[in-house]
C-alpha cells in the first residue's frame, strides 16, 4: 500500500471570465503539485444572479481544484485572494498520493 | 430594504377627488409615506367601485372620471405600520384603511455597478455539501439541478455550483457515459454548496425532499468568502435621513 501523505485541496469558485488562466499561471510559477479547472453548468454566490453556461456567453461559472502540501496552499491562498475580485475559496484536508512514472 | 419574513400590508381605499387641505388626498398620503421612509407604496386607480355613499362609480358613467376609487397599498414591518397608522387615520377623512398580516418572500433591488462597492472578506470554518445524481432527474417537470439551485438561492444559501460529469455510476446501478455514437442525456451531475453548518443542514433538508436516487456528502472546509459589501446598510441609512 503506497503511503498517502496529508495535504490540502483548495477549491476556488469563480463566476466566469478569464481569471482562471492567471491563477493557473501563478500555480505553475509556485510549482504547485496540481491544478484543474472545471467548467460548471450553473452556479450562484455573492450576488443576486444565477450564472448559467449559455452559448455565446462567458458567464459560465468555474471551479479550480488545487492540491499541494499545507504550507504551499497557505502561501498560494493570499496570492489568489489578491488576484480575485470576488469569489469563494475553500480548503479541505485530503490525503495525497502523487503518481509519477 | 425590507427583510424576508412576516410583515404588514396596509390598503387605503379613497375617492380620487377626496381632498386633504389643498391637494388630493391620495397625493397627500403618497407624499406622507415617501417622507416617512416607507419601503414602497403603490397607488392604483380602480375602474369601478362603491363605498359608504352607496353610489356606484364607474369609468363608463363618469366622463370626467373624478370619483373613481383609488387604492394605496404598502408593506412595512409591524412596528413601522403601528407608527404610521395614527397619522393615516387622521388624514383619511373619507375612505377605508385596512391592515393585514403578510409574508415577504423577496425584496430585491438591482445593484449599482459593482466597482463602486468595497470588497468584504469573511473567513472561517464551514461545510461543503456535495450532491450526486443524474442529469435527467427532474422535479415537477424541470431539471432537478436547476430546481435545487433555485431553491437554495431562495433559502439564502451562500452559493452553489453545478458540474456535469463525463462518466460515472452510482445509486441507479447503471453507468452514465457518452460516446461519439451514443449521446446520453443522463450524465452524472454534482452540486457543490458551501456555507455554515446550520445553513448546510437546512440545505440538506430541502434537497433530500426534492431528489430521488442520489448521494449526499458533507465535509469540513476552511472558507474565505470575498464578496461586494452589501448596499443595504448605506441605502437604508440614506432613506432614513431623507
Amino acid at each position: 500500500m503506497p503511503e498517502l501523505r496529508p495535504a490540502k485541496l483548495l477549491r476556488v469558485f469563480l463566476a466566469g471570465g478569464k481569471l482562471h488562466e492567471a491563477i493557473i499561471a501563478k500555480c505553475r510559477e509556485m510549482q504547485i503539485a496540481g491544478a484543474t479547472v472545471l467548467a460548471a453548468q450553473e452556479g450562484f454566490g455573492g450576488g443576486p444572479d444565477i450564472h448559467r453556461a449559455r452559448m455565446l456567453s462567458s458567464d459560465r461559472p468555474l471551479v479550480i481544484h488545487i492540491v499541494d502540501s499545507e504550507d504551499k496552499i497557505a502561501r498560494l491562498v493570499p496570492e489568489v485572494e489578491r488576484m480575485l475580485g470576488t469569489g469563494m475559496l475553500a480548503v479541505s484536508d485530503v490525503r495525497l498520493l502523487r503518481v509519477q512514472k | 430594504m425590507l427583510a424576508r419574513g412576516p410583515a404588514r400590508k396596509v390598503a387605503i381605499y379613497l375617492n380620487e377627488d377626496a381632498k386633504h387641505h389643498l391637494t388630493s388626498l391620495h397625493d397627500a398620503v403618497m407624499t406622507f409615506l415617501m417622507r416617512k421612509g416607507v419601503a414602497g407604496a403603490t397607488a392604483v386607480r380602480g375602474m369601478s367601485g362603491f363605498g359608504q355613499h352607496r353610489v356606484l362609480h364607474s369609468r363608463d358613467m363618469e366622463v370626467t372620471a373624478e370619483h373613481l376609487p383609488i387604492v394605496i397599498e404598502f408593506v412595512e414591518s409591524a412596528e413601522r405600520v403601528e407608527e404610521l397608522l395614527p397619522s393615516l387615520y387622521d388624514m383619511v377623512t373619507d375612505g377605508l384603511i385596512e391592515v393585514q398580516d403578510t409574508t415577504i418572500v423577496k425584496a430585491a433591488r438591482k445593484d449599482k455597478p459593482q466597482a463602486e462597492r468595497p470588497r468584504m472578506r469573511q473567513s472561517g470554518p464551514g461545510k461543503l455539501l456535495q450532491v450526486y445524481f443524474g442529469e435527467a432527474d427532474t422535479w415537477h417537470g424541470e431539471p432537478l439541478y436547476d430546481a435545487i439551485v433555485k431553491r437554495l438561492r431562495m433559502e439564502d444559501i451562500g452559493g452553489a455550483t453545478v458540474e456535469k460529469g463525463i462518466l460515472g455510476y452510482g445509486a441507479k446501478g447503471h453507468t452514465h457515459k457518452e460516446s461519439f455514437l451514443h449521446f446520453s442525456k443522463d450524465m452524472p451531475v454534482l452540486i457543490s454548496v458551501i456555507d455554515t453548518p446550520e445553513k448546510i443542514d437546512r440545505a440538506i433538508e430541502q434537497i433530500e425532499a426534492m431528489m430521488g436516487d442520489g448521494l449526499i456528502v458533507t465535509s469540513d472546509v476552511e472558507t474565505i468568502r470575498l464578496v461586494h459589501a452589501p448596499l443595504s446598510e448605506a441605502t437604508s441609512a440614506g432613506t432614513a435621513a431623507s
